[in-house]
């Protein structure tokens, strides 16, 4: 037959094929070789589950669109992803997760080539050619031209299919590549907003993978090298999961006794039913954990969506209900009140060991994962019991863990009522672990009976309390001191070696310290009130906060084992702040008003009042976190790092162990004056050199005034000559004395004001510096307070002269306008900032012109009558532009003059130094914004640009032609006199290259048959 | 690389401090959150570190969400544009056809 390459299949497949195995991208890929090929190795080989959702979801995306038949026998992308890979276990379970979503096979509608030709038509045209009277030759012709019209056909459709094969394999891959680049750029926010919100080290956070298994056997190792206890790092761990999820929950509420083992039996066993059942497992709510190691791996299948729901039921459920009656029984019931029944007899056997079939139970609940779980991470359970299971016991260690938790859970459930004592314990646990399960509970009847505890009902009520509680539960161990309390008893601290050189002691016990440290709520304990002076109390207040800084200090040695530069810094920066708000003054990002319930401080009998010790703890933690990123950017390094040379060691030695304040903080005892910088004998080179500085500053003015006979006087303005002498000994007697002190933390304020506002830029103050005047008169006085000048208005002469020197050079007093003249002429005072700060911003070549330099004051200091004048004069415009309608001035202080020299729709912006040019429609020179912003200048304001202005706004004009211009012949007149520049006219043929519909013309190129290309 | 105990105990506070703000940001009702916080003392290190991972897992898809609707968009466009294509050669092919019948006088 002519036709007989209709319908085939492997004709279409293989084009397809050759097509698309010239692309080397993604071929042949299972999903999750997709997802491979853009994740970095370390991430594949890891996070496997990571890898696996996002290779589930490429899948779902376009499957929800071509449907799933599409991956099997479409041509399309995927069909060549999975060509190979259909029967692999992934497929089919990718395959299953998309029916989950409602993904079916009847939704695929492609079609094969051919499906809508009329075959019986077209045999029809065959017979009618053959019937034809005609010659052979003419048929043949026929029967060629026929099938030539069904060849054409059929490559035009394989074409198609090749475009959009090819087209979707690009979008596909396009697809993949941004999935995957967009989750490693949310992956990277993640650890940024870790590395935010916690200080943590980029370091850790970045690491990405985690693998807290192998991490934790390191430790393990580790302390097993130091003959430490592995405990705490578990503990650690646990712990700062309760207390991070405290934090970020900000829960407040009480918890009472809800530490116990009984308790947090309950709780727990109410946790696990409630993640149960949210993921469709309602009949393991009631089973105990202990067991349930293998069904929380499920359980995180199925929160992935991962898993089938009923495999998991159908593997599992018979074993959860099976193993629930046992352990429910042990957990559900007071211990004494189990009956024989409790305890199925074909569970256990009489030696106490599992019978075989529990033990086929628990094994078909292993699977390979949890073995090996098993076997290079124990359970933290497991690692912290101290008790020693019977050596030859083959109960599984698991059970043996549960009855133990039980055997403690009861045991302190009893104890707490007085029932029991310490000694009794361990017979008591031994007895319930070890005991044959059908003697266990006339064993504890007759234990209980022997240390006369026959109080039923008293139990019977505890318990049905701890368990409405456990029902009641919202949240977990909330409570700070709960959580304190449990992490302390399960803390502890790493041994320290004995009969060891006591360097090696010395070291151990720091690290010992460290560990704690890290672990430990340090901070206050209690609320106090204290007099400063009284008694041992130091008497200085920023002293008593130093100890409270020093001592909420978890890493109060660094790396080095040394209290040094960072840690000291750190400390008295928030030693400062807290003196700050005690003053009633806010601090970045804390009001000191919203403090009046956590302290006060009255200033007049040195009383210092904590009031609420928990908050106060939380805010120094707040500061030292302030602190710490302040470290981290430098500040603190420059800043109060240079103080810390002027603390003897002795004192700091008070300070870290808190001397005097012992009752209401615990101190760094353990901190010995060797674990201490050298910090006083150690050069202060920044005072040094700030003396030299100002020595030096103290020649030049020195050599400044010996040449004038007169100066400004900074605080009137006025001239006054006053003799050489005079000057000299005021400028001298600044220093006198005074700049021995000046690097003591004492005299903190003038510090950071030399150096921070005044040394900083090498030169003394500048012109800027004028504008803060009153301001800086201020701090002046502060500071003088501060450092406890007798003869305090000596550094505020100094520095109005040093304004003054400073101003004199600048204006260059002579034959232009200076500040004072200017002030004058337009009565505004010379005092105001926004007059300093207008005839500062001028540009020099304006303040060196008479006319422009006045007009630009007018503009930018004077008064709104005053604009118009000024506008005229600076711009040379003919007429004074009136408020509104001629000029007006946005909220940035840009002043736009409109219709500028006459001209429609042309305004000239100006703006400190800056000019520019807003023209009709998009037109402008030198300006920005627009849209969203406020259109401002850029280009820089001189006489220069604005005559170019002028002449640019005069020559563009007829470009817009339609616009009618106000003094047209002035304008007309002006305009052709000037040339345009090149730039001006490429810009202007770009405006008038006609629009080109690129969409159009490509609709427009004639098919091509990439085929036979 | 095997770090020290200090780098180690960090990097483990790290992942503690990724677990909690994942979990607020699981979307799992808050009972269920808390919920999980209850069994993590009870899941080995090897399972806190998968739970982590699908948490992860599940919190970076659902922010991507928007790049997988953007391409289902323009697959569905793609496949609309070439159905339409297919369309219109296949009228054209029948027109031909019976153009091509009529000339023999079916």
């Amino acid at each position: 037959m002519t036709f007989k390459y209709i319908n085939n299949n492997k004709t279409e497949k293989t084009i397809d094929n050759e097509n698309l195995s010239k692309k080397e991208d993604l071929k042949s890929m299972t999903a999750s070789e997709v997802v491979d090929r853009f994740m970095a190795d370390e991430e594949k080989r890891k996070n496997k589950e990571l890898k696996l959702e996002i290779a589930k979801t490429i899948i779902s995306v376009p499957a929800s669109v071509i449907g799933v038949k599409g991956i099997y026998d479409v041509p399309v992308y995927f069909q060549q992803k999975f060509r190979t890979t259909l029967d692999k276990k992934e497929f089919n379970k990718i395959f299953q997760d998309l029916k989950k979503e409602g993904i079916k096979e009847k939704e695929i509608t492609e079609e094969r080539i051919g499906e809508k030709i009329d075959l019986q038509k077209i045999e029809k045209m065959e017979e009618r050619i053959e019937k034809m009277n005609a010659s052979e030759e003419i048929k043949n012709k026929l029967t060629q031209e026929l099938n030539s019209l069904i060849e054409n056909y059929k490559n035009e459709m394989i074409t198609l299919g090749i475009g959009k094969n090819e087209k979707l394999t690009d979008t596909l891959d396009e697809y993949v590549k941004t999935k995957i680049s967009g989750v490693q750029a949310a992956r990277e926010g993640v650890n940024t907003l870790l590395t935010a919100s916690g200080a943590y080290a980029l370091r850790g956070v970045s690491a990405g993978i985690f693998d807290s298994t192998n991490r934790y056997l390191n430790l393990k190792k580790e302390a097993k090298e130091k003959d430490e206890k592995v405990k705490i790092f578990k503990d650690f761990l646990l712990g700062g999961i309760r207390e991070t999820w405290r934090e970020m929950r900000l829960k407040e509420t009480k918890e009472g006794d809800a530490s116990t083992k009984w308790q947090k039996g309950l709780k727990f066993t109410k946790a696990w039913g409630n993640i149960a059942r949210y993921t469709g497992l309602g009949a393991m709510a009631k089973w105990h954990p202990e067991t349930a190691g293998n069904a929380l791996d499920k359980l995180m299948e199925t929160v992935t969506g991962k898993a089938e729901l009923s495999d998991i039921v159908d593997n599992y459920q018979g074993n959860i209900d099976r193993l629930l009656s046992f352990y429910s029984g042990l957990f559900k019931k007071p211990l004494f009140w189990f009956s024989n029944n409790d305890i199925s007899k074909t569970q256990i056997d009489e030696s106490g060991a599992i019978n075989v079939e529990t033990k086929d139970i628990l094994k078909s609940m292993d699977n390979s994962d949890t073995v090996t779980d098993k076997v290079n991470s124990p359970t933290p359970e497991i690692v912290s019991k101290e008790i020693t299971y019977p050596e030859k016991s083959i109960i599984d260690p698991e059970i043996l863990t549960a009855r133990k938790e039980a055997a403690q859970g009861a045991f302190e459930s009893l104890f707490k009522q007085g029932k029991l004592n310490e000694d009794v314990r361990e017979k008591f646990i031994n007895l319930f672990v070890k005991s044959d399960p059908d003697d266990l509970s006339g064993n504890i009847k007759t234990f209980i009976q022997e240390n006369s505890i026959n109080d039923s009902d008293a139990i019977q009520k505890e318990f049905d309390e701890l368990e409405k509680q456990s029902v009641n539960q919202k949240g977990i161990l909330s409570d700070s001191d709960a959580i304190k309390k449990e992490f302390n008893d399960l803390s502890e601290k790493p041994a320290i070696s004995k009969g060891v050189d006591p360097e090696t002691r010395r070291f151990e016990q720091l690290q010992a310290v460290k560990d704690m440290g890290r672990t430990e709520i340090r901070g206050l304990k209690q609320n106090f009130e204290l007099v400063l002076g009284k008694e041992k109390v130091p008497k200085s207040l920023e002293r008593v906060f130093h100890m409270m800084s020093v001592n909420a200090m978890k890493d109060v040695l660094g790396a080095d084992q040394v209290f040094g530069d960072e840690e000291g810094a750190k400390s008295l920066n928030v030693a400062a702040n807290l003196v700050k708000l005690a003053e009633g003054k806010d601090i970045a990002g804390i009001k000191a008003e919203n403090l009046k319930d956590v302290l006060s401080w009255n200033p007049k009998n040195g009383a210092l009042d904590i009031k609420d010790y928990s908050k106060f703890n939380n805010l120094v933690k707040d500061l030292h976190n302030h602190a710490d990123e302040l470290w981290g950017k430098g500040v603190l390094k420059e800043g109060a790092g240079r103080y810390l040379n002027d603390i003897k060691k002795d004192t700091w030695e008070t300070i870290v162990k808190a001397k005097g304040l012992e009752e209401s903080m615990g101190g760094h005892d353990e901190i010995v004056k060797e674990n201490i910088s050298e910090f006083a004998k150690r050069e202060n080179t920044e005072a040094r050199e700030i003396k030299e500085a100002m020595l030096d500053k103290q020649e030049n003015i020195q050599k400044h005034v010996a040449g004038a006979d007169k100066v400004l006087d900074g605080r009137d303005k006025t001239v006054k000559i006053i003799s050489q002498e005079k000057l000299t000994d005021r400028v001298s007697g600044i220093f006198k004395g005074k700049l021995e002190n000046w690097g003591s933390i004492k005299n903190r304020s003038a510090m950071d004001f030399i150096s921070g506002k005044f040394m900083e830029r090498g030169e003394g103050l500048n012109i800027d510096q004028l504008n803060s005047y009153k301001d800086l008169q201020n701090y002046l006085k502060e500071a003088q307070g501060a450092i406890g000048a007798p003869d305090k208005e000596s550094i505020v002469d100094y520095l109005h002269r040093f304004e003054a020197e400073k101003l004199n050079s600048h204006l260059d007093i002579n034959d232009r306008n200076t500040i004072r003249e200017i002030s004058e002429k337009l009565k505004i005072s010379a005092d105001k900032p926004y007059f300093q700060k207008a005839f500062a911003t001028m540009p020099k070549d304006i303040k060196l012109d008479e006319t422009k330099s006045l007009g630009y004051m007018k503009v930018f200091a004077g008064d709104k009558a005053q604009v118009g004048d000024g506008l005229k004069e600076l711009l040379g415009l003919d007429y004074p532009p009136r408020a509104g309608k001629g000029w007006i001035k946005s909220i940035d202080d840009t002043i736009t003059v409109k219709n500028a020299y006459g001209q429609n729709r042309f305004d000239i912006l100006i703006k400190d130094d800056k000019i520019g040019i807003d023209g009709p429609e998009k037109w402008n020179w030198g300006t920005r914004g627009g849209i969203i912003s406020e259109v401002e200048p850029k280009n820089k304001l001189s006489i220069d640009n604005i005559i170019e202005a002028k002449r640019i706004i005069m020559s563009k004009f007829g470009n817009f032609g339609r616009d009618k211009t106000i003094n047209t012949e002035a304008n007309i007149k002006s305009a052709t006199k000037v040339n345009i520049p090149l730039r001006d006219a490429e810009q202007h043929n770009k405006e008038k290259i006609p629009f080109v519909n690129l969409e159009k013309s490509r609709k427009d190129i004639p098919f091509v048959d990439l085929e036979k290309k | 690389m095997i770090n020290n105990q200090s780098d180690n105990l960090q990097e483990m506070e790290v992942q503690i401090k990724k677990l909690i703000i994942l979990l607020l940001e699981s979307g799992f009702p808050k009972d269920i959150q808390d919920s999980w916080i209850k069994v993590l003392p009870q899941m080995s290190l090897k399972q806190i570190d998968k739970f982590i991972n699908v948490l992860e897992a599940r919190y970076l898809n659902k922010i991507t969400s928007n790049i997988d609707k953007k391409y289902k968009e323009k697959i569905e466009k793609i496949l609309l544009e070439f159905k339409e294509k297919k369309e219109k050669t296949e009228r054209d092919f029948n027109d031909t056809l019976k153009n091509f019948s009529t000339n023999l006088n079916i």
